[in-house]
C-alpha cells in the first residue's frame, strides 16, 4: 500500500458554508460547474441522470401507448407532431420511440447514474481518500456526457425525432442513410453521441481502478472493502476493456455511412432503391463487435447494483454479509465470464450454429455466479434482526427481482428455446426485470440510504414506503406478463402487431400493461417530491443517522472538500453488525478495537 | 410494518406461478396466453424444453422467494428479539451451492445440444444422400416476403419461376426446405406455428427446414428490425395436402403467364408454354450479339 | 400543497395533454394554386377570401376526413364510382363503430405514406424513393386504360393487393376483401377530390368579378322558401355557378366512368427455337428506331439512358430545364424534393407494374401515365405503309423485356456471389 497524504483535516469548509464570502462568477463556475470535487461531479452526475430518466420513461409511455391503443392519438406528442394525421403517429416514429428509450435509458441513465453518480460519490469516502486520483479527469468525464446530450438533443428536433435503427444500430439498416427514415442524420448523431457517452466512461474507470488501487487509507486491505467499492473496481475494468470496441465499431459505422466504407455492407447493396454500397463487408461483424461491448455493459449495468445492495442489505439485517469472499469471486466470476458469452445475443443472426453451442455452455455458466450471489443474500437475511426501511425494501426488492430477471435468462440461454423467444417480448421482460425491477429499484434505494449522506438531511420514510410499494406493484403489472406474451410469440419492435392472427387477441392484456406503466411513472413524483422537498426541508441528520460501518459514514454530512475531517484508520471489514466484541449492534471501520484483549473476538474462519 | 413487507414479498412467488398456471390452463382472462400451436414434426422439441426449464426455473423461483419471505418474516426486527446469528458464512454451503447449480447448467446445455443441431445444423437429405433442394426461395425485402417457386423445368432463378408476394404455400407431412436471403437490410423470418426463425443476412443464403403436419393457414412474421415497415411484414403460410398444393402451383403459373385481355376460359393449353421455353433458353440468350 | 397550486397544476396538465385529439382536415391544394395564380392572375397567391370559398365548396361536395360525402350529381356519376358505406369504412380516425364495422381503413394503412388529402406528403413521404403517389393529378401509373386516361377499378385493386414490387408500397392481400374494396373507392375519392379542387381553383381564376359563391349563404327562414320566393340575381348566380361546378365534378367523374381497359390478344404459343427468334426480333426492335428504347433505357438497359427527365408531378408545376429556380416556391408551398425520373433497369427483373406478360404489353402499349415513359406506335388499321409496330411486334419485345434478367451476363460471378452459411451435415 502506498503512503497517503491528505491536506491539514478541516483545512476547507463545509459544502456549501461560505458564509460572509460571495463567489464571483468564475469561483462559482470553478466550483460547482466544472468542478473537481467528487461529491459534485457525482451529484452533477445524479442531477443529470434523474431528469434523462424522466425522458426515457416518458418515451416509453409513447410505446405503451401504441402497444394499448393503436393509431389512436398520442397525448401530447400526437398534437405537438402529428397534428395533421389526427394525432396518430407515423410508424418510423414508433422506431425512434424504441430507439431513443433503450439509448437514453442505457447510456444517459443506467450507466452514468451506477458509475458517474454512485461511483463518483462513493469510491474516495468508503475507501477513505480525500478525492479521486485524478480530480481533473473525473471532471472531463462528467462534461464528456453533455456533447453526448446535445447530440441526442438535437436529434430530437426533426423528423423522424430521433435515431430509428435500435438502440443495436444493427447494420445495414443503420449504416446506409435511406435504409430507414430514422437512419439519416439523427443515426449519425447517435453515433457521436454514444461515442461520447463511451468517452465519459472510459475517463471514468481509468479514474475508479487506479484511486481503488492506490489511494486506500490506512488498514484498508482490498479484503476489507466494502463490495460496492469491489462491484465499481470490477466494473470499471469492465468499462476499459470493452469500451474500446464499441467506439471503433462506431467509427467503423460512422465510416460506413460517411466515407463510402464497406465494413459492414455486403457489394452492390441497394436499399430504397439507393446508391449501391461499395461493400465487401459483413453485416454480422458490426453484431460480434457491437455485443462484445454491449454483453459486458449490462453487467456494468447490474455489478454496482449489486454491490450496493450488499451494503444495504447487511446494515439492515444488522448481520454481516454472507460469504464475503465468495460475493467478491462472484463480481468478478460474472465480469470475467461476460466477455465470452456475447454470441448470445446472436444465435439467430446467421453466424456459424456451432458457435451456438459454444455459446450456450458459457451463457448457462454465467448463471452460477449470480445464483452464489442471490444464495448469499437470502444467508444474510437470516438470522438477522431486519429493519424494514426504504432503502432495505428497495434492496430486498432486487433480490427477489433479480431471481425472477435471472431465472428468465436461463431460457434465452438455452440456444433452442431461444428460436423461439429470441426477439420476443420474453427478452423484454428478462432485461426490464434485470434492470429496470433490479437495477432501478437498487439506484433507488440507494438514493434513499445515501441522501443523508450527500445532503445532511433524510428523505421522508412515509412517502419513501408509499413510493415502493406502488412502484412494486406497478413494475410487476407492467412487466411479469410480458413473459406470457413472449411465450405466445409476441414480437419486439412492432408498431401494429395486432394485424397477425397469432397475436391479434393480445390487446387487452397489452392494454392492463400500459395502465400499469402510467401509473408505476406516475408514482414517481412522489419520489421526486420527496428527493426535492427534502433537499431542503428533510430532518437534519449527524454523520451516521443508520448506524451502518462503512467508512462514508465517518464523514460530515454532508463532507466537505477533502472528505474526512480526521484520518481515518481501518481496523476491520466494513460487514462487523452483531459482532460480540462490542455492546452496540453495528461495529463501524474507523473504531479501535477494545482495549480489553480478552473481549476481541475470534472469527471461526 | 413489517408483516406487511413480509406479505408483500410474498406475493411475488403466489402471483409469478399463478399469472404461469392460469395462462397455461388456458383460463379467461388469459385464454390462448400461452404457446401457440406448434405443426412441425421438428418442434415439439422445443416446447418441451421450454416447458423442462420453466419448471425447473419455478421451483427454483419458489423456493428462494418462499425463502426470502421466511426470512423476512421470522427475523423481523420489531418481532423479533433474538441476537443476529454473528456469522460471515459458511464454507460447505459456498461449495454445495456452487456444484449444485454449476452441474445443473453443464446438464441443460449439454442436454440441449441435439435439438439445436436438429434444427439448424441437420438439414434433410434425400433417400439418395443429397442434401434435398429447397422448395422454394423466400428473400425478404422491406416490406415483404418475395417468394419464388421452381417453375415446372424444377430449377429457381429461370424464366419460369413462380413469383408471389407474401404467400407461401407447402404440403403437408412432407419435410420442407426453405432457401432463404435478404435484398437489402436484415429480417428474420419467423414461423411462430412451426417454432422456426432464422434472420436473414443480405449476402448470405441459408436454408431453414421442418416438417409440418397439420392443414391450416398460418403467420409468417419479420423478427429483425428492418426500417419504419417491420410491422408490415406479414406473410401467410398455408399448408396443404401435397395434390391441393400442386393444383394451387399450376394455378399460380398459369396466372403469372396471363397475356390476354380479356382472359379466354380456362382450358388453352399450359404444357408448352413460352414460359417453359424461355427457362430452356437461359444458355441461347446470352449468345446473342 | 394548497388546492389552489394543485388545481392550476392540473389545468396545465389537461392544456399541456389537450382536450381530445387535434382535428383533421384536408390539405390545401396549395402547389397548384401557387401555378395557376401565377399563370391566370399574375399574383403569387389566392386571397384568404377566394381560399374560403374554395375551401367551403370543396367541403360542401366532398366533406371531411372524418366524414366523406360523394357530391351529389343528377346522373350519379360519382355514386357509381365509390359506395358512401365503403368510403365511411375508410374514413375518420382508426377504429371501429357500433356495429363493429372498420373505421379509418385509410388513415390505418395508407395516410402515413399517401397523406389525409392523398397528396403523397405523409411523414412517412419523403424518407421512399420513388416517393408516394400524389392521387390529385388523376395519374396512375400501373394500369390497363391507354395513355393518360384514369385506371379502372380493378386496376386500382390490383396495385392494392400486391403492392409494387421494387418500392416501398406494400401488398395488402391479406386484408379481408371488403377492406381492399373501400380502400380502393377511397382512393378514388380524394382523387376525384383532387382534380376538382385545381378545376376550382381554375374557375376562380378566371372569374373576371364577384366570387366563387357555389354555398347559399343561408338557409331561407321557414315559410320564405314555402311561398315560393322567387329567387334573386344573387341566389340565381349562386345557383348557376353550382351547377356550373357540379357539371365540372360530372366530367371528372365521367373520366373515370369511360376508362376502359385496352384489350391484348394472347400471347403467340413457342417452342424453344421460336422463343429464341422472338427474343431476338424482339431485341432488334428495342435497339430499333420505331420504339428507340436504348434511348431512355440505355445501351444496356440499365436505365441509364436519359435520367435527366422529371416525371409529371413536378413538371405540373414548373419546368426544371428551363426555370429551376422556381423549385424554390414550390418547395416552400409543401412540394417534396425534386428526384429524376430513371428509366427502368430492365436487368433487375422487377416489374413494378406487375411481371406477367399481361402488364408488360400494357406498360408498352399504354405508356406509363404520369412519366416520361411513352406508348409504342402501334401501326394504325388498314394502313400496312404506316410506321409502327403490331401486336406480335409487341409480343416479341415483351419476350426480350422478360429474358434480360436471365442473361448470364448480369452475374458473371454467379457461383461466387452468395456465399453460403455452412452447415453442418451428416
Amino acid at each position: 500500500m502506498s503512503a497517503i497524504s491528505l491536506p491539514a483535516p478541516g483545512a476547507h469548509e463545509a459544502h456549501g458554508d461560505h458564509s460572509g464570502h460571495t463567489m464571483s462568477v468564475g469561483e462559482f463556475v470553478n466550483t460547482y460547474v466544472f468542478s473537481r470535487d467528487h461529491k459534485i461531479i457525482g451529484l452533477q452526475f445524479l442531477f443529470s441522470t434523474l431528469l434523462w430518466f424522466l425522458v426515457g420513461g416518458l418515451l416509453a409511455l409513447g410505446i405503451r401507448w401504441q402497444l394499448a391503443w393503436p393509431w389512436s392519438n398520442m397525448p401530447v406528442i400526437g398534437r405537438m407532431l402529428f397534428s395533421a394525421e389526427g394525432g396518430q403517429i407515423s410508424p418510423e416514429f414508433y422506431t425512434t420511440l424504441f430507439t431513443m428509450h433503450a439509448t437514453v435509458m442505457i447510456f444517459f441513465v443506467i450507466i452514468p447514474i451506477l458509475a458517474g453518480a454512485f461511483g463518483n460519490y462513493l469510491i474516495p469516502l468508503m475507501i477513505g481518500a480525500d478525492d479521486m486520483a485524478f480530480p481533473t479527469l473525473n471532471m472531463l468525464s462528467y462534461w464528456f456526457m453533455w456533447p453526448a446530450f446535445l447530440l441526442i438533443g438535437i436529434s430530437f428536433l426533426w423528423p423522424p425525432y430521433g435515431a430509428g435503427a435500435g438502440w443495436t444500430s444493427y447494420p445495414p439498416l443503420s449504416a446506409v442513410p435511406e435504409a430507414a427514415p430514422g437512419s439519416a442524420f439523427a443515426q449519425t448523431l447517435w453515433l457521436l453521441g454514444v461515442t461520447c457517452v463511451g468517452v465519459s466512461s472510459m475517463l471514468g474507470s481509468v479514474n475508479y481502478m487506479t484511486t481503488i488501487i492506490q489511494m486506500r487509507a490506512p488498514g484498508m486491505t482490498m479484503f476489507r472493502l466494502p463490495l460496492t467499492i469491489w462491484a465499481m473496481f470490477i466494473t470499471a475494468i469492465l468499462q476499459a476493456f470493452a469500451l474500446p470496441v464499441l467506439t471503433a465499431a462506431g467509427f467503423m459505422q460512422l465510416m460506413d455511412r460517411l466515407l463510402g466504407t464497406g465494413f459492414f455492407l455486403p457489394e452492390g447493396l441497394v436499399v430504397n432503391n439507393g446508391l449501391a454500397a461499395s461493400g465487401g463487408g459483413q453485416p454480422l461483424l458490426w453484431q460480434h463487435l457491437f455485443w462484445f461491448y454491449s454483453h459486458p455493459a449490462v453487467y456494468i449495468m447490474i455489478l454496482p447494483a449489486m454491490g450496493m445492495v450488499s451494503d444495504i442489505i447487511s446494515c439492515f439485517a444488522r448481520k454481516p454479509i454472507f460469504g464475503y469472499k465468495p460475493m467478491v469471486y462472484s463480481i468478478s466470476g460474472i465480469a470475467g465470464l461476460g466477455f465470452i458469452v456475447w454470441g448470445h445475443h446472436m444465435f439467430m443472426s446467421g453466424m456459424n450454429p456451432l458457435l451456438g453451442m459454444t455459446f450456450m455452455v458459457s451463457t448457462m455458466m454465467i448463471a452460477l455466479p449470480s445464483a452464489v450471489k442471490v444464495f448469499n443474500w437470502l444467508g444474510t437475511v437470516w438470522g438477522g434482526k431486519i429493519q424494514f426501511t426504504t432503502p432495505m425494501l428497495f434492496a430486498l426488492a432486487f433480490v427477489s427481482m433479480f431471481i425472477i430477471g435471472g431465472l428468465s435468462g436461463i431460457f434465452m440461454a438455452a440456444t433452442p428455446v431461444d428460436i423461439f423467444i429470441h426477439d420476443t417480448y420474453f427478452i423484454v421482460a428478462h432485461f426490464h426485470y434485470v434492470l429496470f425491477a433490479g437495477t432501478a429499484m437498487a439506484v433507488m434505494g440507494a438514493i434513499y440510504f445515501w441522501f443523508p449522506k450527500m445532503f445532511g438531511r433524510m428523505m421522508d420514510e412515509n412517502l419513501g414506503k408509499i413510493h415502493f410499494f406502488l412502484t412494486f406493484i406497478f413494475l410487476n403489472g407492467t412487466f411479469y406478463t410480458m413473459h406470457i406474451l413472449g411465450a405466445v410469440g409476441f414480437p419486439r419492435r412492432l408498431a401494429d402487431p395486432y394485424d397477425y392472427e397469432t397475436f391479434r387477441h393480445l390487446l387487452p392484456m397489452n392494454q392492463f400493461m400500459s395502465i400499469c406503466a402510467i401509473l408505476m411513472v406516475a408514482s414517481q413524483v412522489i419520489f421526486a417530491y420527496n428527493f426535492i422537498r427534502s433537499m431542503f426541508l428533510g430532518t437534519p441528520v449527524g454523520r451516521n443517522p443508520w448506524g451502518a460501518n462503512s467508512l462514508e459514514w465517518f464523514a460530515p454530512s454532508p463532507p466537505g472538500h477533502g472528505n474526512f475531517d480526521k484520518q481515518p484508520i481501518v481496523y476491520r471489514g466494513p460487514y462487523e453488525y452483531g459482532s460480540p466484541e462490542v455492546d452496540t449492534d453495528n461495529y463501524p471501520q474507523w473504531q479501535p478495537p477494545p482495549a480489553d484483549p480478552k473481549r476481541r473476538y475470534k472469527p471461526e474462519h | 410494518m413489517g408483516r406487511f413487507w413480509s406479505i408483500l414479498f410474498l406475493m411475488v412467488p403466489v402471483f409469478g406461478v399463478g399469472v404461469f398456471v392460469w395462462a397455461m390452463a388456458d383460463w379467461w382472462p388469459m385464454r390462448g396466453h400461452w404457446l401457440p400451436e406448434n405443426i412441425n414434426a421438428h418442434g415439439g422439441v422445443i416446447d418441451s424444453l421450454f416447458l423442462f426449464i420453466l419448471i425447473l426455473t419455478g421451483v427454483i423461483f419458489v423456493i428462494t422467494s418462499l425463502a426470502l419471505f421466511w426470512f423476512l418474516w421470522k427475523y423481523d426486527a420489531a418481532k423479533n428479539a433474538q441476537p443476529v446469528t454473528f456469522t460471515h458464512g459458511s464454507h460447505t454451503l459456498e461449495v454445495v451451492w456452487s456444484i449444485l447449480p454449476a452441474a445443473t447448467l453443464v446438464f441443460i446445455a449439454i442436454y440441449q445440444m441435439d435439438a439445436w443441431a436438429d434444427a439448424k445444423m441437420r438439414r434433410p437429405t434425400l433417400p439418395s444422400g443429397e442434401l434435398k433442394p429447397p422448395l422454394a426461395e423466400i428473400t425478404g425485402r422491406q416490406f415483404e416476403w418475395r417468394i419464388r417457386y421452381a417453375g415446372p423445368d424444377g430449377k429457381i432463378h429461370t424464366p419460369d419461376d413462380i413469383e408471389l408476394g407474401n404467400d407461401l404455400h407447402v404440403p403437408v407431412h412432407e419435410e420442407i426446405v426453405l432457401s432463404i436471403k435478404s435484398q437489402d437490410v436484415l429480417h428474420s423470418f419467423f414461423l411462430p406455428n412451426l417454432r422456426v426463425k432464422q434472420d436473414v443476412v443480405p449476402g448470405m443464403k441459408q436454408y431453414v427446414w421442418f416438417q409440418p403436419n397439420k392443414t391450416g393457414v398460418y403467420d409468417i412474421v419479420c423478427a429483425e428490425l428492418c426500417g419504419w415497415g417491420h410491422y408490415k411484414m406479414r406473410g401467410r403460410l398455408t399448408v396443404e395436402p401435397r395434390a391441393k398444393f400442386e393444383v394451387w402451383l399450376a394455378e399460380q403459373a398459369k396466372a403469372q403467364d396471363q397475356s390476354e385481355y380479356p382472359p379466354k376460359a380456362p382450358g388453352a393449353g399450359t404444357a408448352n408454354t413460352t414460359a417453359g421455353a424461355a427457362a430452356g433458353l437461359q444458355g441461347t440468350v446470352a449468345a446473342a450479339p | 400543497m394548497n388546492v389552489r397550486f394543485a388545481s392550476l397544476a392540473l389545468l396545465a396538465a389537461a392544456l399541456a395533454v389537450g382536450c381530445g385529439p387535434p382535428k383533421v382536415s384536408f390539405v390545401r391544394y396549395t402547389t397548384v394554386a401557387h401555378k395557376i395564380a401565377q399563370d391566370q392572375m399574375g399574383q403569387p397567391e389566392f386571397s384568404s377570401e377566394q381560399w374560403r370559398d374554395i375551401d367551403l365548396t370543396m367541403a360542401m361536395l366532398f366533406g371531411t376526413p372524418d366524414n366523406p360525402e360523394i357530391p351529389a350529381l343528377e346522373g350519379g356519376e360519382v355514386g357509381q364510382m365509390m359506395s358512401l358505406s365503403r368510403l365511411k369504412m375508410a374514413a375518420g380516425p382508426v377504429g371501429s363503430d357500433e356495429q363493429g364495422n372498420p373505421r379509418g381503413l385509410y388513415r390505418e394503412h395508407c395516410a402515413h405514406c399517401h397523406g389525409i388529402t392523398g397528396d403523397g406528403a405523409g411523414p412517412t413521404a419523403v424518407f421512399l424513393n420513388p416517393y408516394p403517389r400524389d392521387y390529385r393529378l388523376g395519374l396512375f401509373k400501373f394500369k390497363s386504360t391507354p395513355d393518360k386516361l384514369r385506371p379502372t377499378h380493378e386496376d386500382l385493386k390490383k396495385t392494392v393487393l400486391e403492392g409494387i414490387p421494387g418500392t416501398a408500397m406494400p401488398s395488402f392481400k391479406l386484408l379481408p376483401d371488403v377492406e381492399v374494396e373501400a380502400l380502393v373507392d377511397y382512393v378514388k375519392y380524394l382523387s376525384l377530390r383532387g382534380e376538382v379542387e385545381r378545376e376550382l381553383l381554375m374557375r376562380t381564376s378566371q372569374l373576371t368579378e364577384g366570387r366563387l359563391m357555389t354555398v347559399v349563404a343561408k338557409a331561407p327562414a321557414s315559410g320564405e322558401k314555402a311561398a315560393g320566393k322567387a329567387a334573386t340575381p344573387e341566389e340565381a348566380a349562386q345557383q348557376a355557378q353550382l351547377d356550373a361546378v357540379r357539371e365540372a365534378v360530372k366530367d371528372i367523374a365521367g373520366r373515370w366512368k369511360s376508362a376502359k381497359s385496352a384489350e391484348v390478344p394472347a400471347r403467340p404459343e413457342m417452342d424453344e427455337q421460336k422463343l429464341a427468334a422472338s427474343v431476338a426480333r424482339g431485341r432488334d426492335l428495342f435497339y430499333g428506331t420505331i420504339a428507340n428504347c436504348i434511348k431512355c433505357h440505355g445501351d444496356s438497359a440499365l436505365g441509364d439512358g436519359v435520367t435527366n427527365d422529371y416525371e409529371d408531378w413536378v413538371k405540373d408545376l414548373y419546368d426544371p430545364s428551363k426555370e429551376p429556380k422556381a423549385a424554390r416556391e414550390y418547395l416552400a408551398r409543401g412540394m417534396l424534393p425534386p428526384r429524376n425520373a430513371r428509366p427502368r433497369n430492365l436487368r433487375l427483373g422487377v416489374f413494378r407494374g406487375g411481371h406477367r406478360p399481361l402488364d408488360i404489353y400494357w406498360r408498352l402499349t399504354n405508356g406509363i401515365a404520369g412519366t416520361p415513359m411513352p406508348k409504342v406506335l402501334m401501326k394504325p388499321e388498314g394502313d400496312p405503309n404506316a410506321k409502327g409496330l403490331v401486336p406480335s411486334d409487341v409480343w416479341d419485345l415483351v419476350n426480350y423485356v422478360q429474358s434480360l434478367a436471365y442473361e448470364p451476363i448480369n452475374n458473371p460471378l454467379a457461383a461466387a456471389s452468395e456465399a453460403e452459411n455452412l452447415r453442418i451435415t451428416p
